[in-house]
């Protein structure tokens, strides 16, 4: 592969503009934003639908080995399973089985984050009275090996914490593996804040596999991570993503949503606000990787339309690029992740998981049902 | 395995088939017998890949590769062959819009690909990186055969060779990479992009 910094030769040859634009088609946002000054028919590409299809379609991962991880919570009940879908339309399944600590009691595990380099974060949580108790376990299905992961915090008699695992994801420069998790802390009772030093309200720790232990982190961060159990948090090259929301106290409901980048390495992080819409159009996030960028699909309840917003740069506002908008079939409920070309699944409101299918601009079924469902591409 | 063995045995009897059958002057009839050369006979009925087919580049040279290759990579050739346009007997295949030199390099691809398909990733990827090892000129010729052909795996490869190549680099230079002599924004707006963003040029 050419390096970046090689002299490129000048070339005489023409290449006819539709080659020019499948090449233009492969680069990420930042790029095709500083190339809109190279000439005027380039000046807007990612306004033209055409270009967009293209665009879009480069997005996705078409190679043989990528397959779906779907996490299916069947509804009314607590039983939680894991199927791996292959096949043009997903029509090969296989059922995992979930490592040993689960194979009895699957109640409510859920798989969090992206599967990172082949291994998956599975946490169940578990509430034995008022005390919440969470496994969490670090698992490469391929191999079947998994790791416990040890409780980050004691349990305190007067206190209750709540705990949201945010992210999973690789350090490269420590060649480790690390889980971020958010904690909240109140008291239980009123008097607790008469004889003790007032409580953090919340606080960021840090769990690494070589070392095996969880330690605070020093993270001043003014906004909550988004209270919804999926589709929350992804990591991608080195980054953990995750949605916040940002109360701004002034009117009801005015509240920004936010993407948090969180580099795994540097352990420090960056926001990137998300388009403002009317407050009053009631509409859901959920965040998934395509390819090398990360994206977000925003249901808008009231048209029942989606849109996919891909990220140019973390912590750029304006780099945030909306490529379409599309509406759908009224008993669509809600996204549950992306698919491997670019097909978004969604779950509808009787509990049938579809996938949109972009070419004939239909939802297709693939026989499964579910509640609280996630699903995302895979190499495993 | 059975028919690797049979194949092999085959070529090894060939010298002496060719010789019988050419005194017997077989000449083809019908559907499997469609060349005359001996050799071709025996080795259509076993399915044989050795079967050849000619490309004509734009100067009018020839050249001979394996139809098993071509067909493996190339839509356009693949659909030629299928549907019966392709003419065994008329034996070539004019590809007007390429010339020798790319025509060529595109073969040697498509049969390496094919003889090698096996070998390990990283052997393939150095590999691939040696071939492209051009000038911008031979790689965009090789871009526009490789679309003209329509050979997935090769057009993949040159758009992201090309991607990196461009990722980066400041606005003239991109320019100078794609021979573009006119950028079409008047005076006043390029003067006012090269204001308002001083570190793309």
């Amino acid at each position: 592969m050419a390096s970046l910094n090689k002299k490129v030769s000048p070339s005489n040859v023409n290449l006819p503009n539709d080659l020019v634009l499948n090449i233009l088609s492969r680069l990420p946002v930042k790029s095709l934003k500083r190339f809109s000054c190279v000439q005027k028919s380039w000046a807007n590409l990612l306004e033209d639908p055409h270009f967009v299809d293209i665009y879009y379609e480069n997005l996705t991962s078409k190679t043989r080995d990528s397959c779906l991880l779907l996490n299916q919570h069947v509804p009314n009940t607590v039983e939680s399973y894991l199927f791996l879908l292959f096949g043009e339309r997903y029509e090969n399944r296989v059922k995992f089985d979930w490592p040993s600590p689960f194979h009895e009691d699957n109640e409510s595990v859920i798989v969090v984050g992206s599967c990172v380099n082949g291994t998956i974060c599975l946490q169940q949580v578990s509430m034995i009275d008022t005390t919440t108790s969470i496994k969490v376990l670090l698992w490469t299905p391929k191999t079947k090996e998994f790791k416990v992961v040890p409780p980050s915090l004691t349990a305190e008699p007067e206190l209750q914490f709540q705990i949201t695992i945010t992210g999973f994801g690789y350090d490269h420069v420590t060649d480790d593996y690390k889980l971020i998790q958010n904690v909240l802390v109140h008291a239980l009772n009123n008097d607790y804040a008469e004889v003790n030093p007032p409580l953090p309200g919340q606080f960021w720790q840090i769990y690494s596999v070589k070392s095996n232990c969880w330690r605070n982190l020093d993270l001043e961060m003014t906004c909550d991570v988004f209270p919804q159990p999926v589709g929350l948090a992804v990591y991608l090259n080195g980054v953990c993503h995750w949605l916040a929301c940002e109360d701004h106290n002034q009117e009801p409901y005015d509240t920004d949503v936010l993407l948090v980048s969180f580099d795994m390495s540097s352990e420090m992080f960056v926001t990137t606000p998300i388009s403002r819409y009317n407050h009053h159009d009631f509409c859901d996030r959920y965040l998934v990787v395509l390819k090398e960028s990360v994206a977000v699909i925003s249901m808008f309840e009231n048209n029942n339309c989606f849109d996919v917003s891909i990220l140019g740069e973390a912590g750029v506002e304006e780099s945030w690029v909306k490529l379409f908008t599309v509406g759908l079939p009224t008993c669509v409920d809600h996204p549950i992740g992306a698919g491997k070309n670019g097909d978004i699944f969604f779950r509808k409101y009787d509990g049938e998981l579809v996938w949109y299918d972009f070419s004939s601009k239909t939802i297709k079924e693939i026989a499964i049902k579910g509640e609280f469902c996630y699903s995302q591409t895979v190499m495993l | 395995m059975e028919l690797l063995c049979i194949r092999q045995w085959i070529s090894g009897l060939l010298p002496t088939v060719k010789k019988w059958l050419s005194a017997w002057c077989i000449k083809p009839v019908g559907g499997a017998l469609v060349r005359q050369e001996p050799e071709y006979i025996l080795l259509a009925l076993m399915g044989s890949p050795l079967k050849k087919i000619m490309l004509c580049s734009s100067e009018k040279e020839i050249f001979s590769v394996e139809e098993q290759v071509m067909v493996q990579h190339s839509v356009i050739i693949n659909n030629m062959i299928e549907d019966g346009s392709y003419n065994h007997e008329e034996s070539k295949i004019p590809l007007d819009c390429v010339d020798s030199k790319t025509l060529k390099k595109v073969i040697d691809y498509c049969t390496h690909h094919t003889h090698h398909h096996n070998d390990n990733q990283e052997d393939l990827e150095a590999w691939d990186a040696q071939f492209l090892n051009v000038d911008s000129n031979g790689l965009y010729d090789l871009l526009m055969a490789a679309n003209y052909l329509e050979i997935r795996n090769l057009l993949d490869l040159i758009y992201g060779t090309i991607k990196n190549m461009i990722k980066g680099k400041k606005i003239d230079e991109i320019r100078r990479i794609f021979n573009i002599k006119d950028h079409g924004f008047t005076p006043e707006e390029e003067e006012q992009n090269r204001k308002e963003y001083p570190h793309f040029y």
